[in-house]
């Protein structure tokens, strides 16, 4: 029996409605807050409208590389649950390997054509492998103030130092993995490049003549070193 | 109490229960699976599938939070951690959200904007994925191999992107950055089991230290 028929099932596309509801009505709460909070505070509102502005442009590009994660996951695992899993504590490299994990343990592989208990054991390491994510913020994230006190030991006015640096900590080492592809994968190489040389430029000629190309930036500097990456190779 | 507190009191409560919603969601799948379709792989499969899985990112349960959080402050965590794809989309969201709006990183007012460009991803990923979805397998399976390599090379040209970003605003700390990145990358593929969490946990923590000691020579100078 093929597990395309329960992949596929409405009670399946029922629970991951269900599941992708809670991160969206999540999302509106807090916005609301945060939009009322930052009112409150004396936030200029034409600025922040800006703010959601950009950052919804600079979304587009993230939301389609993580579509094609959507279509390498797809034919196995079947739409409600790919798109269930990219949407919910969602990973773009976690989910296939997760996925495979689940299928190995019981000798089996990821494929078009599974036993439905493979399927389920799939969607049991994919569940058991993340959910220690939620639980650690779960747990801690209320506490953490202290690691940013202790961070800036006290001086409030060394704040911005400290999520610069962990921007550029974290992306660094990003970068760094993409730079050390080049001779296994020099498309990775080169569109991490370019990217880096596009914002750059971006961000120069945004500063005094182009404000407009301030919002545009990031999506032209991903969109722009993706389609360098693809036709040099 | 003032309203940045006040706010963040809220943010709390919602955070953690909607965490508790998030696990109870997540199992849900394959509970239907294994009770209401009655396909049980048994208690022995279903750990040694998770056993896999967590030793590959149990470390990362610590280690992401940790060096995320003085990115996006407690409310991006909830947020980020439960809808995740946390470096890929919310973070740079953030990031954009404070640059079109001209708020600093680091402010109670930056955190505050942060937060909302984080919401605003989570709702253009999702609108995304069900187009995807909708659009179906043939029409997608249809599309040319050279644009389903551009999609995976966006997420690389996106880290430089965004590291251009900051590394705009302080070159010094940029360069820093890159090279214990390096070093570390380097050293630990000689240590057993390869743990490249490690190589974050320092990179973010030196250049913290880093850009922290040429902030307050600055602040200290004038």
């Amino acid at each position: 029996m093929n597990h395309m028929v329960y992949a596929n099932h409405p009670i399946i596309w029922l629970v991951s409605i269900i599941g992708i509801s809670v991160v969206l009505i999540q999302s509106i709460l807090i916005i609301k807050k945060s939009i009322k909070a930052g009112v409150d505070m004396g936030m200029d509102y034409s600025r922040m409208k800006k703010g959601i502005k950009t950052s919804a442009i600079s979304s587009i590009g993230p939301a389609l590389g993580v579509v094609g994660s959507l279509l390498a996951l797809l034919v196995t695992m079947g739409s409600p649950m790919s798109a269930f899993r990219l949407s919910v504590i969602g990973g773009s490299n976690f989910e296939a390997m997760a996925a495979n994990f689940g299928a190995q343990a019981l000798g089996s592989e990821l494929s078009t054509n599974m036993t439905p208990v493979v399927f389920t054991n799939a969607l049991w390491t994919m569940a058991l492998g993340s959910i220690g994510w939620i639980i650690f913020v779960y747990l801690f994230a209320h506490r953490m103030d202290k690691v940013n006190n202790l961070l800036t030991s006290g001086r409030k006015a060394l704040l911005p130092a400290v999520s610069i640096g962990a921007m550029l900590g974290s992306f660094a080492y990003f970068n760094v993995g993409n730079y050390i592809k080049f001779r296994t994968n020099p498309d990775v190489t080169i569109s991490a490049v370019a990217g880096l040389i596009i914002m750059m430029i971006c961000l120069k000629l945004g500063e005094k003549k182009f404000t407009w190309l301030k919002e545009w930036a990031l999506t032209i500097a991903m969109f722009g070193g993706a389609i360098i990456g693809t036709i040099t190779i | 109490m003032n309203v940045y507190d006040e706010y963040i009191k809220d943010v709390t409560k919602i955070g953690r229960f909607t965490m508790i919603l998030g696990l109870i969601v997540s199992i849900l799948p394959p509970a239907v699976m294994t009770w209401g379709f009655g396909f049980n792989p048994g208690i022995g499969a279903i750990i040694a599938g998770a056993i896999s899985q967590i030793s590959v990112s149990g470390a990362f349960y610590f280690s992401e939070p940790i060096s995320y959080f003085p990115i996006v402050g407690r409310a991006g965590l909830y947020m980020g951690f439960l809808s995740g794809n946390l470096v890929n989309m919310r973070i740079p969201a953030a990031v954009s959200a404070l640059e079109g709006s001209g708020y600093k990183s680091g402010t109670d007012e930056g955190a505050i904007m942060g937060t909302i460009g984080i919401g605003v991803s989570i709702w253009v990923g999702i609108i995304f994925l069900l187009l995807a979805v909708f659009a179906g397998q043939s029409v997608l399976s249809a599309l040319p191999q050279s644009f389903t390599t551009m999609l995976s090379l966006i997420i690389p040209a996106l880290f430089g992107g965004v590291f251009a970003q900051f590394a705009i605003k302080s070159p010094k700390a940029g360069i820093f950055a890159i090279a214990v990145a390096y070093i570390m990358t380097k050293a630990v593929a000689f240590i057993p089991g390869q743990p490249s969490f490690i190589v974050t946990l320092v990179s973010v923590f030196a250049t913290i230290a880093f850009a922290k000691k040429q902030l307050s020579k600055q602040i200290d100078g004038k």
